[in-house]
């Protein structure tokens, strides 16, 4: 099939900062702040059953019962507004994905170069409907691109158009996976 | 020809290869373990408490099973090629086939240890795209058959990569020959020299107590004596007769490693043959080739030597692992630049080089100063000691002087369509690559770089990630922008834009 490359203007690179992001699912916030305060559980339980006195400092659990009762929920906020700054955008030869709150990173995958897709959620991201999206490149894992927060038909709807590209067949144009952003 | 002769009926290895599997065997085990044992003293309290008798009959009866399990490897070992495909059998208790198509080999090597020559017995090792170690590894095979199935592999990567103009039998084009004054000055521009420091370092304090002790109990020696009345003398004397020492080894592996290197061209495949005792022959794809490392170590830039280090598929590699990295000793500029050229056709080598933006010099001398800053103190306030603070205040005082040369060495061009990026502290790495190689692009920003509208980009090869960090945000915008239409469209840009070539280097 020849290559088709009808969006681009060769006297004008198409500029990444032009493409408008769609923001993750909502529901990856608050699965985020689930996952992050679950994790902060067993923490909270060891230090509930500490008795008084034993091989440890006496101030030990003085001291860490405030401060984990700061660092979990401040953790777990992060973890939340980091979700809802998640997005991605579809372009046609190409799919771009921002994460990071303090350290934003925005990569961009050319789909010629993905060799293979996979669809995985845990048990915690089924209960919010959430899935994950892997693009696996021959680059190892600093090339993959990991796209989570998404709904499972836009997972399924990505997966579809990255296969297309991939097998090089016809190009998916009904597919709008920013439809579905949930 | 025979069936056994090409390789198409399944073959076993040499007997000889039994005793090849056996001495490597025995040889990792020792490496692994004996700078444990011996560094920390362990194996004079086990003779001590088992007895040398005993030892002896452990010894045996490890040696005894270590051949049991060999012969069982050897009879179960057999490989043969049906067409394109490599099929080798083998395994102890699990047995597993390991089939490779002609097409995904990127490196192939013969080599040949002082001890197989007069069996005429060889190893093969195959690489593949991915593989983090040797895929295939046929331990001891009879050369002229390893020749033959290295020639068949050939002619089938070749016809497999449509090229019919170069079949395995032309005759190779040889690009580069090292000369005895090359191997040595590359020898002792060689980071072998740090590397075996490292490796006896555990050696040197257990060596140093038997001396002392034996100095202590014998009569003093005549002529040692002013040494050793005068330190200040024989510190540095000692200091520089074991550099010296160092420097001779560096350069005696150099020569056993590269003697008589040959690079040559054969069709679509590099192959280089070298070493002194161990005859060794590497074959690189150029399709598989995705990035060149220009290196110079810290002696290297003294002496103004380079070694060419090529990367594949399959992440970085050490830089001179045996068997692995594909590596050109020994080069002057002019000849690095002239192998670089032929290695990546199109490559305009680059003097111009521009730095990132002068806040990146900032930011690494605040990092090294909080990180040696707070280690400092840690350690002065637990250990109680006032030296701790004038250890961290001389370490701080470096930190500038250090993040300035860091920033002075990172540096990178823009070519037609290969990008040029150089880094480094005191010895320094030049990677270039063709910008169609690139698998992924990432633009990164801390809070920090956001407020000074700076970004680090992170362009990822099949052979791993190259890191441009704290370009101006435009900048690296513009880079991947220009990366990417490259990378999609298979087509060279309309030209490279403005905002990327050295007239517009940072200021800030």
């Amino acid at each position: 099939m020849p290559f088709s490359n009808a969006r681009l203007d060769p006297a004008r690179l198409p500029r990444l900062e032009e493409l408008p992001l769609t923001g993750v699912s909502r529901a990856y916030a608050r699965y985020r702040l689930a996952h992050s305060l679950l994790g902060w559980i067993p923490a909270l339980v060891v230090l509930a059953m500490l008795p008084p006195h034993g091989p440890w400092p006496d101030w030990l659990p003085l001291v860490g019962a405030p401060l984990l009762a700061v660092l979990g929920p401040l953790h777990s906020g992060l973890n939340w507004v980091e979700a809802r700054g998640r997005a991605y955008g579809l372009r046609e030869h190409d799919l771009v994905y921002r994460s990071g709150l303090l350290v934003r990173r925005t990569r961009i995958l050319p789909l010629s170069r993905v060799q293979h897709v996979e669809t995985v959620s845990g048990p915690l991201e089924r209960l919010f409907g959430l899935v994950r999206l892997n693009c696996f490149t021959a680059g190892g894992s600093s090339g993959d691109l990991q796209l989570a927060g998404i709904t499972s038909e836009t997972a399924a709807d990505l997966r579809d158009y990255v296969l297309s590209r991939i097998r090089g067949g016809p190009d998916r144009e009904d597919i709008d996976p920013h439809d579905r952003s949930g | 020809m025979t069936e056994a002769d090409n390789g198409t009926a399944w073959q076993r290895l040499s007997p000889w290869a039994v005793l090849f599997l056996l001495v490597r065997g025995i040889v990792d085990f020792i490496r692994q373990n004996l700078p444990v044992v011996i560094g920390a003293g362990a194996w004079v309290a086990f003779v001590e408490r088992v007895g040398m008798q005993q030892l002896l009959a452990i010894g045996a009866t490890l040696l005894a099973l270590a051949l049991s399990l060999t012969l069982l490897y050897y009879r179960r070992f057999r490989f043969r090629l049906d067409d394109d495909v490599l099929r080798v059998q083998k395994g102890l208790i699990r047995q597993v086939e390991v089939r490779i198509r002609a097409q995904r080999i990127q490196q192939l090597a013969l080599e040949q240890p002082a001890w197989m020559r007069p069996f005429d017995i060889v190893r093969l090792s195959l690489d593949t795209p991915g593989g983090v170690t040797t895929e295939v590894e046929l331990p001891g095979i009879r050369r002229s058959l390893a020749e033959e199935l290295s020639k068949r592999l050939d002619s089938a990567r070749q016809q497999g990569a449509g090229d019919q103009s170069a079949p395995a039998s032309t005759k190779p084009d040889t690009l580069f020959r090292i000369t005895p004054v090359a191997l040595t000055l590359h020898g002792l521009s060689s980071n072998a020299v740090y590397l075996l420091l490292a490796a006896i370092g555990p050696f040197l304090r257990p060596l140093e107590g038997r001396i002392r002790e034996r100095l202590e109990r014998e009569e003093p020696v005549p002529w040692l004596q002013p040494l050793a009345d005068t330190p200040w003398l024989s510190v540095p004397l000692l200091l520089g007769a074991l550099l010296l020492a160092l420097m001779m080894v560096s350069v005696g592996a150099a020569w056993l490693r590269y003697f008589r290197y040959t690079l040559t061209r054969q069709g679509r495949y590099y192959v280089q043959r070298s070493g002194l005792l161990n005859r060794r022959q590497q074959t690189l794809s150029a399709d598989r080739l995705q990035a060149v490392e220009q290196v110079q170590t810290m002696l290297g830039r003294l002496l103004g030597r380079y070694h060419l280090v090529c990367r594949q598929y399959g992440g970085p590699q050490p830089a001179d692992q045996a068997g692995r990295s594909f590596l050109v000793p020994g080069l002057d500029r002019g000849t690095a630049n002239r192998l670089s050229v032929l290695f990546l056709p199109g490559l305009e080598p680059r003097e111009d080089l521009q730095p990132v933006h002068r806040a990146y010099r900032r930011a690494l001398a605040l990092r090294y100063t909080a990180v040696i800053g707070l280690t400092g103190l840690a350690l002065a306030v637990w250990q109680g000691s006032g030296w701790w603070f004038l250890l961290t205040g001389g370490a701080l005082a470096a930190t500038w002087p250090v993040a300035h040369l860091r920033w002075r060495l990172l540096a990178w061009a823009v070519g037609r369509d290969h990008l040029i990026v150089r880094r480094g502290l005191l010895g320094q790495r030049t990677t270039l690559f063709p910008v169609e190689r690139v698998h992924a692009v990432q633009l990164r920003q801390s809070w920090f770089q956001r407020r000074l509208t700076v970004a680090t980009v992170q362009l990822t090869l099949a052979s791993g990630p190259v890191l441009l960090p704290w370009l101006r945000e435009s900048q690296a915008r513009a880079l991947a922008d220009w990366v990417l239409y490259r990378v999609e469209t298979r087509e060279l840009p309309p030209a490279v834009p403005g905002t990327m070539t050295a007239g517009a280097a940072e200021t800030p």
